[in-house]
């Protein structure tokens, strides 16, 4: 999990590949080169953060189809695609795809090192998100179904009469049972709860404030 | 008729065609010297002694059929001496050289032989008076209203009784307007082939402009690597290794360019002896650059032992090039990873050279197949439909033969056979 960040490079193309590689070792970065998306896909392993440098056209699987692949996996490495001129639909499509950055071709060598270090910064947050959210879920998990009821209905603003009539028990009970969730999500605040429940999309922000 | 013909007698048998000239008019005076009649006796020397005189008649009957046919050949029929004296002289040659038979028996052979040709036909007669076979041949010669006419002569010797060559006849042909015909299409023919590889090139445009802009980003993010290289200190032969990257691909950027400007270069075609696999190898830049234009990989695999073949460069590497072309436009809805194309050279049938391109697209429709190799035949929205018909002229001219085939799987191929000549007799 905290191991050296991979720029994993993928282009048919032996020379821009190898002068990529070069590049990014200049600069004191860990590459991994592959020379299809095939190749990438065979032998990605998605707990090794990094992030991906792409060529949007390839022979066989293109760049595009390599991004499509990834997400169905539920893969979110970061790309940055590396495009030619005139692949104004091409970079569309990736955008909507997910893509973090676009460089056209011939591109400037700070511009490539500066999307690959926003494209690593930003796979740092996203794993680091990741985390939280197992964190959090893991939390969830330690509650009673009883305790998941009283979380659920005290994030969406209910009071404790409101409570104890709709599961049927008295007010003390529920008193107890909220203090239990509150001790077990550590949440030191109501409004700290209803984020944690956020994060794990157990209500909804906007129909809440409403 | 009989009492028409001369009988005479010359010192040797000498060459023999009858000249049935009763109803044309007075003999020129020098041509009565030479007057070639048949001889009562022509067929003396020819005939067994024991022949009969049915024998005799039909003999003769048969040799006044050859001569009649002589005479009204459109070809131009001559004998002459070694010194180029001409004994006889056909209604064809009247025709063609605008000499009538009393002005031209008599004259010298070269008279109608331009200057600048005099020494080859002099070489040539002494040749065929030492007993060579010369065959047929190509030469010039001169009419009487000074036009220079191309001819295909076919020599043979005459010889006496005893079997000592005596004259030379000649049969001659006016292929001068054939020659023009020829020409005219070989011009019309180079014409076409390089307006469809101006055409092909713009089509090719934004595919060549990024496969030359691959060697150029790579070059630029080398030498970047390298001054950073520099900066940091690092061992030599890093940067050694960068720098030949950039050099190989200093080259691979003039490949590109050199197979556009081969392509675009507007010339005769020149046929010269080639190694049909660098030929293909000429074109694997644009081919790759149209491949990965089409996210298709083009697989080339060249056979071994391949003979030479004889052909213009430029125009069979235009011909590969929109066969590769058509099979990678077969392709957009094949699945990505069988997107390939395959660019094979093989030995068939011994002594010829075969060149497939073998996709994995549509295949071919009965109703394609039938016409793909029209001019102007297109299924394409932006087709011209000039692709296969060029390539079939192309390979046409070369002697060989274009077709295409449905793959048993998917897909069609289309290839090419050429005959392969040994260097030393190339025709
Ligand atoms: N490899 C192939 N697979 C399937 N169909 C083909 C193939 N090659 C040629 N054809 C068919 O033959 C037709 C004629 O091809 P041709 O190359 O002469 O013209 P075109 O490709 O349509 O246009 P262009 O003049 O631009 O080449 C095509 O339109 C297509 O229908
Ligand atoms: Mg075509």
């Amino acid at each position: 999990m905290n191991a050296q960040p991979t720029v994993f490079i993928v282009d048919d193309d032996d020379s821009v590949r190898r002068a990529l590689q070069r590049l990014a070792r200049s600069v004191g970065l860990n590459v991994e080169t592959f020379g299809g998306a095939q190749e990438f896909i065979n032998s990605y392993d998605s707990s090794r953060p990094g992030c991906l440098v792409l060529d949007v056209r390839m022979p066989g699987l293109s760049g595009l189809d390599l991004q499509e692949e990834l997400k169905l996996r539920g893969f979110t490495i970061p790309i940055v695609f590396i495009t030619g001129h005139g692949d104004v639909p091409m970079s569309v499509r990736a955008m909507k795809g997910g893509a973090v950055d676009f460089i056209s071709k011939p591109f400037n060598d700070q511009t490539l090192l500066d999307a690959i270090q926003h494209a690593q910064a930003k796979d740092q947050e996203s794993r680091k998100e990741q985390a939280a959210l197992g964190d959090i879920l893991g939390r969830v998990d330690r509650l009673t179904p009883r305790e998941r009821e009283v979380f659920a209905l005290v994030v969406c603003g209910k009071l404790n009469k409101q409570i104890a009539h709709q599961l049927g028990t008295s007010e003390k009970t529920v008193k107890v049972h909220r203090a239990r969730v509150m001790q077990k999500m550590k949440a030191e605040s109501l409004a700290d709860l209803v984020l944690l429940a956020q994060a794990v999309g157990l209500c909804k922000p906007k129909v809440q404030s409403e | 008729m009989k009492n028409r013909r001369r009988v005479r007698k010359t010192p040797s048998a000498g060459p023999t065609i009858e000249s049935n000239r009763g109803d044309r008019g007075p003999t020129h005076p020098a041509l009565r010297e030479v007057q070639m009649e048949l001889p009562a006796d022509a067929l003396a020397d020819r005939l067994p002694e024991q022949a009969t005189p049915h024998d005799r008649e039909r003999a003769e009957v048969e040799l006044r059929r050859l001569t009649a046919i002589v005479r009204n050949v459109t070809d131009a029929v001559i004998i002459q001496t070694f010194d180029g004296g001409i004994l006889a002289w056909n209604r064809g040659a009247e025709l063609m050289y605008g000499y009538a038979e009393e002005e031209a028996v008599g004259m010298n052979i070269r008279d109608i032989i331009p200057p600048r040709v005099h020494q080859k036909a002099a070489a040539l007669s002494d040749r065929i008076a030492s007993g060579e076979a010369v065959g047929s041949f190509e030469t010039r010669r001169l009419t009487k209203d000074g036009r220079t006419i191309n001819v295909w002569v076919t020599a043979t010797t005459l010889t006496d009784a005893s079997g000592r060559p005596e004259a030379i006849a000649t049969t001659e042909r006016d292929i001068t307007q054939l020659k023009e015909a020829e020409e005219t299409i070989r011009v019309q023919q180079s014409e076409i082939a390089h307006f469809g590889r101006v055409h092909a090139m713009g089509e090719f445009a934004a595919a060549l402009a990024h496969e030359l802009n691959q060697p150029l980003c790579a070059i630029g993010v080398n030498a970047r690597a390298a001054q950073r290289m520099i900066d940091a200190e690092e061992p030599l032969d890093e940067l050694q290794d960068a720098l030949g990257d950039i050099l190989q691909d200093v080259e691979r950027a003039g490949r590109v360019v050199q197979g556009i400007r081969d392509q675009l270069q507007k010339c005769e075609p020149e046929f010269s002896t080639l190694n049909i696999n660098a030929v293909v190898g000429g074109i694997a830049p644009i081919a790759e650059a149209l491949g990965r234009n089409d996210n298709t990989g083009i697989r080339f695999i060249l056979g071994d032992g391949l003979g030479p073949v004889q052909g213009d460069r430029i125009q069979l590497q235009q011909v590969l090039l929109n066969l590769i072309r058509n099979g990678v436009e077969a392709m957009p809805d094949t699945e990505p990873d069988l997107r390939i194309l395959i660019v094979e050279t093989t030995k068939s049938n011994g002594d010829e050279v075969q060149v497939c391109v073998r996709d994995h697209g549509q295949g071919l429709r009965d109703s394609v197949a039938e016409r793909m190799f029209e001019p102007f035949f297109s299924t394409k929205q932006d087709g011209m439909g000039m692709g296969l018909a060029i390539c079939s002229s192309i390979i046409q001219a070369h002697g060989g033969r274009l077709w295409a085939t449905q793959n048993a799987d998917a897909g069609c191929t289309v290839q090419f056979s050429l005959p392969c000549y040994p260097e030393a007799n190339v025709p």
